[in-house]
C-alpha cells in the first residue's frame, strides 16, 4: 500500500518539479552565481572571474539605488493603500446591486484584462502633454490654460504613474473582497441587526474582520506585482526625466541590458528580492492573525 | 438577508444608490471610454486637438479595418491563441497533479517541495532573462510557439500549484479516506473523486493564468523577435512603432487585444468568483 501510495505521490509530482528546477531553480542559481562576478553581456568570459561580494558592497554606497528603493517603497504604499480602499467602494456598491450584477462584475474587472503594457500606452497618450485627453479636458473645462508636464515632472510622472496602476489593478481588490462579501455568513449579521447595531457597527465589527483574510490575500499578491512593476513605468515614463522616476526593476534592466553590467544588475536584484519577500512575510503573518481571529485554521 | 435588497429600502436610497453606481462607473470606466472615443476618430481630430469632444466623423469600422490591412494584428492574435491555450492546459494540468499528491500524501519531502513551489512565485522574470534566453538558444526553441508555451507553463506551474494545493487541502479528507476504504485505487480517487469536487478552482485558474499569459509582454519580447511567432501583446509595441503618433489606430488594436480576456472571464465567472471564495477562507 505504502509502496503504490510512493509510486503515485512521485509520479504526480515528478512532472511539475522537473519543469520548475529546469526553467527556474538552474537560471536562478546562474544569476546568483553572476552577481558575484563582474559578468558583462558584451564579454562572455567575464563570467569565470569570481570578484566575491564587490558588487553588493557597490549597491551599499549606490545613492541613485537607494532613491529608486525608497520610490518604489512609496508608489507600493500609495498604490496599495489606494487601490484596497477604491477596490471595497467598488465591491461593497456591486454586492448591492441585484440587477444586472452580473454585467456590473465584468465592467468591475475590465481594467485587470487589459495587459500592464496597454494600459501603460493609454495612460502615456492620456497624460500627454500636447494632445493627452487629460490637459485637453483641463483646458477645455477652463481649469488651467497652461499644458501641465504629467510624464515630465518628478512628482507629477510618479503621480501618472500611480494612477495607471491604481487603474489597472484595484480590481483584483475588489473582485476578491465581493468574492468574500458574498460568502459572509448571515448568521452574525443578523445578530447584529437584532441586537440594535447601527450600520456602521455591523461594518465596523462584523462585516471588516471576515473581509480581513480577503484583503490581506490581495495585499500579498499586488505588493509582489508592484515590487517588481516594469511594464507600466518602462512604457510610460522609461525611468526619465533624468532617472527621476526609475523603480528598482526598471533601474536593474538598464543596468543590466542597456550598461551591459548584468552581474551588477544580479546583485541588485537579490537585494530588491528582500523587498519582496519582507512585504510577503508581513501580509502572511497578517493574514493568519486575521483567520485566527475568526477563528479558521491555516 | 445581507445585502438587503435595495428594492426593500426607502425610495431617496434608493434613488441615491441608483444614481451613485452609474456615476462611479462612469469614473471607473473613463480611460477605456477616452481609448474608445479615440479609437473613433479621424487621424484629423487628433491632429487638430479634438481628443476631448465629439469626433468629427466616426471611423469605426475603417479604423478597425485599417489596423488589419497595414499590420500583422491577424497574425499577432492567432500566434496569442497558439500560446495561451496549451499554456493553460499544461500549467493546469500539472498543478492538479503536483496539489493533489501534496496535499493528500503526507511525506518529508512535502513541505520543502511545497515552499519550492511558493518561492517560484516570488522569483521576478527580470532575474532569469539571460539563462532562460540561452536555455531556449540551446534547445532550438527560440522564437517558437512551443518554446513560448513550454516556458510560460513552466513559469505558471508554480503559482497554480499553490492555488490547486490550498483548494485540495480544504476538501474533506474522510470522502478520500472512505473511497480508499472501499479499495478505489489511487489514479481513480484522484480521477473520479477529487477533479470533479476542484472544478471550480480549475476554471478560477484557467481565467486567470488565460489572463496572466495573454497579457504578458516581457516573455513575449525576450523569446520572440519575428513577425511569425509574436503575441499580440510584442506585436502592439512594434504597431505603435509602425503607427507613430496615429493613436486612433493603437487605440483600436490595444482594444482588440483586450477583448479575449474579458470574453473569457464573462463567460466563466460564475465559476471564477465561486473558486475565489472557496480558495481564501479556508
Amino acid at each position: 500500500m505504502i509502496d503504490t501510495k510512493q509510486k503515485t505521490t512521485l509520479l504526480l509530482l515528478s512532472p511539475a518539479i522537473i519543469v520548475l528546477v529546469m526553467v527556474i531553480l538552474g537560471p536562478l542559481i546562474f544569476s546568483l552565481y553572476s552577481s558575484f562576478t563582474p559578468f558583462k553581456l558584451t564579454r562572455p568570459d567575464s563570467i569565470n572571474q569570481f570578484i566575491g561580494f564587490r558588487n553588493y558592497v557597490r549597491i551599499f554606497g549606490d545613492e541613485d539605488f537607494w532613491a529608486a528603493f525608497v520610490r518604489t517603497i512609496v508608489v507600493l504604499t500609495i498604490a496599495l493603500n489606494l487601490e484596497m480602499l477604491l477596490g471595497l467602494g467598488l465591491a461593497l456598491l456591486v454586492n448591492r446591486a441585484t440587477m444586472a450584477q452580473k454585467t456590473l462584475r465584468t465592467i468591475m474587472m475590465f481594467p485587470m484584462m487589459f495587459s500592464p503594457i496597454l494600459v501603460g500606452f493609454q495612460f502615456r497618450f492620456m497624460f500627454n502633454d500636447n494632445i493627452g485627453v487629460v490637459n485637453n479636458a483641463l483646458q477645455s473645462l477652463g481649469i488651467t490654460q497652461e499644458a501641465i508636464p504629467w510624464l515630465v515632472d518628478k512628482y507629477l510622472a510618479i503621480f501618472s504613474i500611480c494612477v495607471a496602476e491604481i487603474w489597472n489593478s484595484t480590481s483584483v481588490f475588489a473582485i476578491l473582497i465581493l468574492a468574500g462579501l458574498m460568502s459572509l455568513p448571515k448568521d452574525p449579521l443578523e445578530a447584529a441587526e437584532v441586537d440594535g447595531c447601527t450600520k456602521w457597527q455591523t461594518f465596523r465589527h462584523v462585516t471588516l474582520p471576515y473581509l480581513m483574510p480577503f484583503l490581506y490575500i490581495a495585499m500579498t499578491i499586488r505588493s509582489l506585482d508592484i515590487a517588481r512593476a516594469y511594464d507600466i513605468v518602462q512604457i510610460m515614463t522609461g525611468g526619465g526625466p533624468a532617472q527621476r522616476t526609475e523603480l528598482l526593476w526598471t533601474m536593474i534592466a538598464r543596468t543590466g541590458y542597456v550598461d551591459a553590467k548584468m552581474g551588477m544588475a544580479n546583485a541588485m536584484s537579490y537585494v530588491a528580492i528582500l523587498l519582496s519577500i519582507f512585504f510577503t512575510v508581513f501580509f502572511f503573518r497578517k493574514l493568519n492573525q486575521a483567520r485566527h481571529q475568526l477563528g479558521v485554521g491555516l | 438577508m445581507f445585502p438587503r435588497p435595495i428594492q426593500s429600502r426607502s425610495s431617496n436610497y434608493q434613488l441615491a444608490y441608483k444614481i451613485l453606481v452609474p456615476v462611479a462607473l462612469f469614473i471607473w470606466l473613463l480611460p477605456l471610454l477616452a481609448i474608445f472615443m479615440t479609437s473613433l476618430r479621424p487621424a484629423a481630430d487628433i491632429n487638430t486637438g479634438n481628443m476631448f469632444g465629439w469626433p468629427s466623423e466616426f471611423k469605426l469600422v475603417e479604423n478597425y479595418l485599417t489596423v488589419f490591412r497595414e499590420s500583422q494584428a491577424v497574425t499577432y492574435f492567432f500566434n496569442s491563441i497558439k500560446v495561451t491555450i496549451p499554456t493553460v492546459m499544461i500549467s493546469v494540468s500539472l498543478a492538479c497533479m503536483a496539489g493533489y499528491a501534496l496535499s493528500i500524501y503526507r511525506f518529508r519531502a512535502a513541505l520543502p517541495l511545497f515552499f519550492m513551489f511558493v518561492a517560484g512565485n516570488f522569483v521576478p522574470f527580470q532575474i532569469l532573462m539571460v539563462p532562460v534566453r540561452d536555455l531556449a538558444v540551446q534547445t532550438n526553441l527560440y522564437n517558437t510557439v512551443t518554446g513560448l508555451v513550454l516556458f510560460h507553463a513552466a513559469f505558471q506551474t508554480g503559482f497554480c500549484t499553490l492555488f490547486m494545493r490550498n483548494f485540495i487541502k480544504a476538501l474533506p479528507f474522510d470522502l478520500i479516506e472512505s473511497a480508499r476504504i472501499e479499495g478505489v485505487s489511487e489514479y481513480k480517487i484522484f480521477w473520479y473523486v477529487v477533479l470533479p469536487l476542484v472544478r471550480p478552482a480549475i476554471a478560477a485558474l484557467s481565467v486567470l493564468v488565460f489572463t496572466f499569459v495573454w497579457n504578458d509582454f516581457f516573455w513575449a519580447t525576450v523569446l520572440t523577435n519575428g513577425e511569425a511567432t509574436k503575441p499580440i501583446t510584442a506585436g502592439i509595441q512594434s504597431l505603435n512603432g509602425q503607427f507613430v503618433s496615429r493613436w486612433h489606430l493603437v487605440s483600436a488594436a490595444s482594444l482588440m487585444a483586450a477583448i479575449p480576456p474579458v470574453a473569457m472571464f464573462f463567460a466563466m465567472q460564475k465559476h471564477f468568483i465561486a473558486g475565489l471564495t472557496l480558495g481564501a477562507v479556508k
